[in-house]
């Protein structure tokens, strides 16, 4: 069964889903490919061979500089029957998410969106996936002759595993786009979006207002962290909607997920329970955050929060 | 503007899903259902552009019988019409569930598509990529601002911690994002006027299914966490915890 | 009520007759009316969900004018204004579940709708012309106006028929004068359109003038309406309640709800009507406090165990479920009577009122005792609810006033087989439950009955139990008119104790009328619960009848009401213990 694995970048820059693909797929002990599409990429062959891709194809053309939904999905499915691939190995971000089924429709495969486990069982894969906001969690199996897997971040570390990678470079023809990125408009400079991030601090409605915001920024910056909010913060405008973690916001599985004044909603708890390490900081004793976090302290926040950034500060 | 926006029926965000006793299926004798909440954005952006544009908002919804009262919460929002594609089951694959919608909204004469970025019950997410490779057209999906101006269509996307804006033509489908717009409550009126509407039933177009759910299972139980303390002096043990028991800072 | 209306299940009880073709099977909603009533409390739930923060609505003692208005334009002061008058035209059951919903939201939001369409305008519904209506429902219904309904005064509460305000024809003119002022009226500071009851001089069949009670429209802009301040309350602070004052006012002829010296009539149709959207409104209440009180005591942990794991609180909190649901079989059960629309439900509404109001303030307390200190904290809820929630044993009849109207009512009939008795029973409190002649007649022609149908036998324990105490209810009631003649009217103890017993004994027959009805529908294995609390109900209830029934007889009423007597005369407690001879 041979893989090929979608090669995120943005302006330029590979991105970590990538090597947490090839890093799974390594395991899976499936012949695999790497597939980059798109014009100026850097450091291809020494980035993708550092984490164990010995080969990579790169379809290259001018016009694909940035991603387009339609014009990639048709490069994209071209490469996947030209390389014999059996299986599409994506990241379940939102490039993923986009691009996946427009391929498998081309191909007309099916697609497992947002996999926390992949595993050989036979001569098939073996999915796992979070449905109903992760409530559950279903095994599903793809009977498609081609398979598209995306895959969530996050979930699969990127371990080293340093090769030479081999880079076919092969220009192709740019399709009509029916869709144009115009322009990216970066959110604030240097942010982290939340759903890629491994650690994050999120507020809610305990925080008692923007001006307190302050608090989260700070310690998020010291831990190198994303902000988060609950849908009470971002609903009371104090906060961005892509920062809203939960059921109608951003689903994350960061290793360290701070909650601090967030009662823990049912909905909020959907966006974030999959994290690996979770912390509350809530003057509720009953607030139902305390029953999922690893774990919590109950005291005022602002008593908390500030001596958390001062104890970092001081190094200890 | 002839616009068609379709919506699913899901169960309401607070539910506990159940599983059936063979977890081959979720047990939906207790759940509450709700028009998905993706989808209210889809119906709200549809009702501002007939406000403006005047036109005609259609309603498509696949799903069994229980399914119309999601349709009445859209029709109570406002929208004109309904179709309801009728199963007696929702398929597994959204493949399926894709090319029996783009069947309907292949002769409807529709300028716009709309529709929620993702279900919350499968959360596959596909619906909207899907129908755009089926119908040939434009499809720009989670969309948090929208602007069109004759058939001229300016979108900005949610992406991974940026925004891209993208621009195409109509017709085009547009999948919804929170943030879009503040979708309306049904008002009493609405659900009055909608209760007279009457929904055009018809049997949906099944293709195969590709996707099979073998199973489910509850995800692993959390240990109970500790409580650290209760001041902020827990503050130190936190931290040494973070960094020797858990190493994750 | 239509003149033909058939007697009242209890009513007929107190007689010894079991009219159980009443009550079953129990009544289901309209299908439809199901569907839509669903997708109104999506939209009050969301609207809610986003826009009212009932803790801030306590704090600052107001309901935001973004709230109100939202209400008004989604439709909500409309929701049992027919639909050709522009509102939502609920039935009944619709209705009070509504209320239930908002209840179990906000109560002073719940408070403000309530006494704006359960009270407010519903003379006008009940009684108005089409004219009148098709002036002022299509406003009311939008929220372009809100109503009170003004009946208290500073001199007349419970005796409602005692109120001063006066209204003199001008028969020049064409309108009545109205003078007067009305006190704690729900709304007050906000209404616009006002029903208020007034006495008018009305020239009777022989010549005699008597001051009769008439129901008026009074809008707020007419001349010399005004209205006092906010009052300071205990609870349901959000929602407006003052006083209003009615100086020369001039009110047209073609205000007059109803015919003119029917008014006290109307004052009591109108409460009966909406007494089950109180009863609604309080045990939504207490379902919303159960949620978090539940939460708590399966997390907190004393003596290594939690909460939920102690008897004591298991006791509280079966007791509770057991309570909520037979008082909800019984409110469901009457309003589908109401929807009948063809027999007296005016003592089922009141039973209702009596028992939802005092399941909810138990519960409440309850669920307040079990997170302990917590409880009393103002950062939670239980306390906002059980201040809240106070009133309703106080408002739209006292309790006390309601349970002595279930027993003379109820045992009216009784009474008119021995006349004099009859006609006293007619005179305490006014306008007590009047039954037609026909229904009387139609009472008469029938024999006692000891049997209602069968049920299915899990329930049947609880069947024979009901039959036993309703008959030994109906022996009592009779025992009562005999031995105290037309005295009856002046042993209230006793009422009590009948009122309480008739309490009883239909909360059992609704939930045993519900969980049959509910057996029929998803089988026995499905209905295990409510199986249980239908019994264990009725287990209780009957020990509650026969210890009440034998107090009828056997009881210190006599000494109790000496020491009351020596008590008010004393004007504190007189009894001093060691060195605390200083008395309080
Ligand atoms: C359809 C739908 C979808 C939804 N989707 C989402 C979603 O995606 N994400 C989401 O988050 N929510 C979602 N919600 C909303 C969710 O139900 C909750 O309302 C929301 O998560 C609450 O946010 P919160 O925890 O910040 O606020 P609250 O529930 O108000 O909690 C605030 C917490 O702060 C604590 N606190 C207050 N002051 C202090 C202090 N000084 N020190 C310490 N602690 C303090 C309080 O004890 C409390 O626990 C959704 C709801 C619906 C109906
Ligand atoms: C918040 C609030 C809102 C209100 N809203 C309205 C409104 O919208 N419209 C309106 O018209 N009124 C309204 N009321 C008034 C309310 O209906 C009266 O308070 C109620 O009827 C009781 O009257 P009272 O307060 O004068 O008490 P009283 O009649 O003085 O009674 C005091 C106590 O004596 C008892 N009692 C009286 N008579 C007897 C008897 N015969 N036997 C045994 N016990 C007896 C009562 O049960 C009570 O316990 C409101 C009151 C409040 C507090």
């Amino acid at each position: 069964m041979k893989i090929l694995i979608y090669a995120e970048h943005r302006e330029g820059q590979l991105r970590k889903i990538t090597y947490e693909n090839i890093s799974l797929a390594r395991t899976l002990g499936q012949p695999f490919e790497v597939l980059v599409v798109g014009n100026e990429v850097q450091d291809i062959q020494e980035q993708l061979g550092r984490y164990g891709a010995e080969q990579v194809v790169f379809y290259k053309n001018a016009q694909l500089e940035n991603y387009s939904a339609d014009g990639y999905a048709r490069i994209v499915a071209e490469a996947v029957k030209e390389r014999q691939a059996d299986v599409l190995l994506m990241g379940a971000t939102s490039t993923g998410k986009d691009l996946g089924p427009r391929v498998a429709s081309i191909l007309n495969a099916a697609m497992a969106t947002d996999c926390i486990h992949v595993e050989m069982e036979g001569d098939n894969l073996k999915l796992i996936r979070p449905m109903y906001a992760g409530k559950v969690q279903a095994t599903i199996r793809l009977t498609s002759a081609v398979k598209v897997v995306t895959v969530r971040p996050n979930v699969y570390q990127a371990s080293e595993a340093p090769v030479t990678a081999k880079v076919d470079t092969k220009e192709v023809s740019a399709p009509d786009f029916k869709t144009v990125v115009k322009e990216i408009v970066s959110g604030a400079k240097g942010k982290l979006d939340v759903t890629e991030a491994n650690i994050i601090v999120s507020g809610g409605r305990g925080m008692k207002g923007p001006e307190n915001w302050h608090l989260i920024e700070d310690l998020a910056q010291l831990l190198g962290a994303a902000t988060g909010a609950s849908r009470a913060a971002v609903d009371a405008g104090w906060r961005p909607h892509d920062e809203q973690v939960g059921q109608t916001g951003k689903t994350v599985s960061p290793s360290l997920y701070i909650a601090v004044g967030i009662s823990g909603a049912i909905q909020h708890l959907a966006g974030m329970s999959s994290s690996k390490y979770i912390v509350a900081i809530n003057k509720d004793p009953d607030a139902p955050i305390f029953k999922l976090a690893d774990y919590g302290i109950v005291a005022d926040l602002f008593d908390v929060v500030p001596r958390m950034i001062e104890e970092l500060k001081a190094g200890n | 503007m002839n616009i068609a926006v379709c919506v699913k029926q899901v169960p309401d965000t607070e539910t506990k899903v159940k599983l059936t006793e063979d977890k081959k299926a979720v047990d939906e004798s207790e759940i509450n259902f709700i028009l998905n909440p993706y989808d209210e954005f889809a119906v709200e952006e549809a009702l501002q552009l007939k406000e403006k544009y005047d036109g005609e908002v259609t309603v498509i919804s696949l799903g069994p019988d229980r399914i119309s009262s999601a349709i009445r919460s859209a029709l109570a929002m406002g929208a004109d019409k309904a179709i309801h594609l009728q199963v007696d089951e929702n398929p597994q694959d959204p493949n399926v569930v894709a090319n029996a919608l783009a069947a309907e909204l292949k002769n409807g004469g529709y300028d716009l598509i709309l529709l929620g970025k993702q279900a919350i019950d499968d959360d596959h997410t596909q619906v909207p990529s899907i129908l755009g490779e089926k119908l040939g057209l434009p499809s720009v999906t989670v969309v948090i601002k929208l602007n069109i101006d004759g058939d001229k269509v300016v979108a900005e996307r949610e992406i991974d911690g940026a925004h891209e804006i993208v621009e195409c033509t109509l017709p085009a489908i547009i999948s919804t994002q929170r943030g879009l717009n503040e979708p309306r409550y049904a008002s009493l009126k609405g659900i009055m006027r909608a209760k007279k509407i009457q929904i055009e039933q018809k049997p949906a177009q099944l293709s195969d299914d590709q996707l099979n759910i073998i199973g489910f299972e509850y995800p692993p139980q959390k240990n109970p966490g500790k409580i650290v303390g209760d001041s902020a002096d827990a503050v130190p043990e936190l931290l040494r915890l973070l960094h020797e028991e858990a190493k994750v800072i | 009520m239509p003149s033909k209306a058939l007697p009242s299940f209890s009513k007929a009880l107190f007689s010894g007759i079991l009219l159980d073709e009443l009550l079953f099977p129990y009544p289901k909603m309209d299908k439809e009316e199901a569907e839509n009533l669903k997708l109104v409390q999506e939209t009050f739930k969301k609207f809610a969900d986003d826009k009212i923060d009932s803790q801030k609505i306590d704090e600052e003692a107001h309901i935001p004018d973004e709230v109100m208005n939202g209400l008004k334009e989604l439709g909500f002061m409309g929701l049992s204004v027919p639909e050709k008058y522009g509102g939502f035209g609920l039935s009944n059951t619709g209705y009070v579940k509504m209320l239930e919903f908002i209840g179990g939201t906000d109560p002073s939001v719940a408070i403000m709708l309530g006494g704006h369409q359960s009270i407010g305008y519903k003379a006008l519904i009940l009684y108005g012309t089409d004219e009148q209506k098709k002036k002022y429902l299509p406003k009311l219904a939008s929220g372009e106006m809100v109503a009170s309904y003004c009946l208290t005064e500073p001199g007349a509460g419970s005796d409602a028929a005692g109120i001063q305000s006066k209204a003199v024809r001008d028969e020049k003119r064409g309108v009545y004068i109205l003078n007067g002022n009305k006190q704690w009226i729900t709304n007050a500071g906000i209404a616009d359109f006002l029903t208020v009851f007034a006495k008018e001089p009305i020239t009777d069949k022989d010549g005699k003038v008597k001051e009769k009670i008439s129901a008026f429209i009074v809008t707020r802009d007419m001349k010399g309406v005004s209205v006092g301040k906010e009052e300071n309350k205990l609870g349901l602070k959000g929602s407006s309640t003052a006083s209003l004052f009615f100086e020369d006012v001039e009110v047209p002829f073609e205000n007059v709800i109803g015919e003119p010296g029917k008014g006290f009539k109307v004052a009591m149709n109108v409460l009966n009507a909406g007494r089950l959207g109180l009863s609604g409104g309080s045990l939504g209440a207490l379902k919303h406090v159960m949620r978090p009180a539940l939460a708590h005591i399966k997390e907190r942990r004393q003596f290594g165990k939690t909460l939920s794991e102690f008897e004591m609180i298991k006791e509280k909190v079966a007791q509770m479920t057991i309570d909520l649901f037979a008082t909800e079989s019984m409110i469901y059960l009457t309003s589908g009577l109401m929807d009948r629309g063809d027999v007296d439900y005016s003592l089922e509404a009141a039973m209702c009122k009596v028992r939802a109001t005092e399941v909810a303030w138990n519960g409440i307390n309850e669920c307040l005792q079990m997170v302990g200190g917590l409880g009393f904290m103002k950062e939670y809820p239980y306390q906002r609810l059980m201040r809240d929630g106070r009133v309703n044993m106080i408002f739209e009849g006292t309790n006390e006033i309601l349970r002595m109207f279930i027993t003379l009512a109820g045992i009216r009939d009784e009474g008119e087989y021995l006349k004099k008795i009859g006609e006293a029973l007619k005179g305490p409190i006014k306008g007590f439950g009047v039954l037609t002649d026909y229904a009387t007649q139609w009472l008469k022609d029938r024999v006692m009955t000891e049997h209602i149908r069968d049920v299915h036998p899990s329930l049947a324990n609880a069947k024979v139990q009901f039959e036993t105490w309703a008959k030994n209810t109906h022996f009592s009631a009779e025992r009562f008119i005999m031995h105290h003649g037309k005295n009856v009217i002046y042993r209230e103890m006793r009422q009590e104790r009948l009122a309480n017993a008739a309490i009883d004994l239909f909360g059992m027959i609704s939930t045993i009328s519900r969980v049959d009805s509910l057996i029929a529908e998803k089988g026995e294995e499905k209905c295990k619960h409510e199986i249980m609390i239908a019994n264990v109900f009725a287990d209780q209830a009957w020990r509650r009848v026969r210890r009440n029934l034998l107090m009828m007889d056997s009881n210190a009423d006599r000494q109790m009401g000496e020491l009351s007597d020596f008590m008010v005369k004393q004007g504190f407690y007189p009894f001093a213990t060691e060195s605390m001879e200083i008395l309080l």
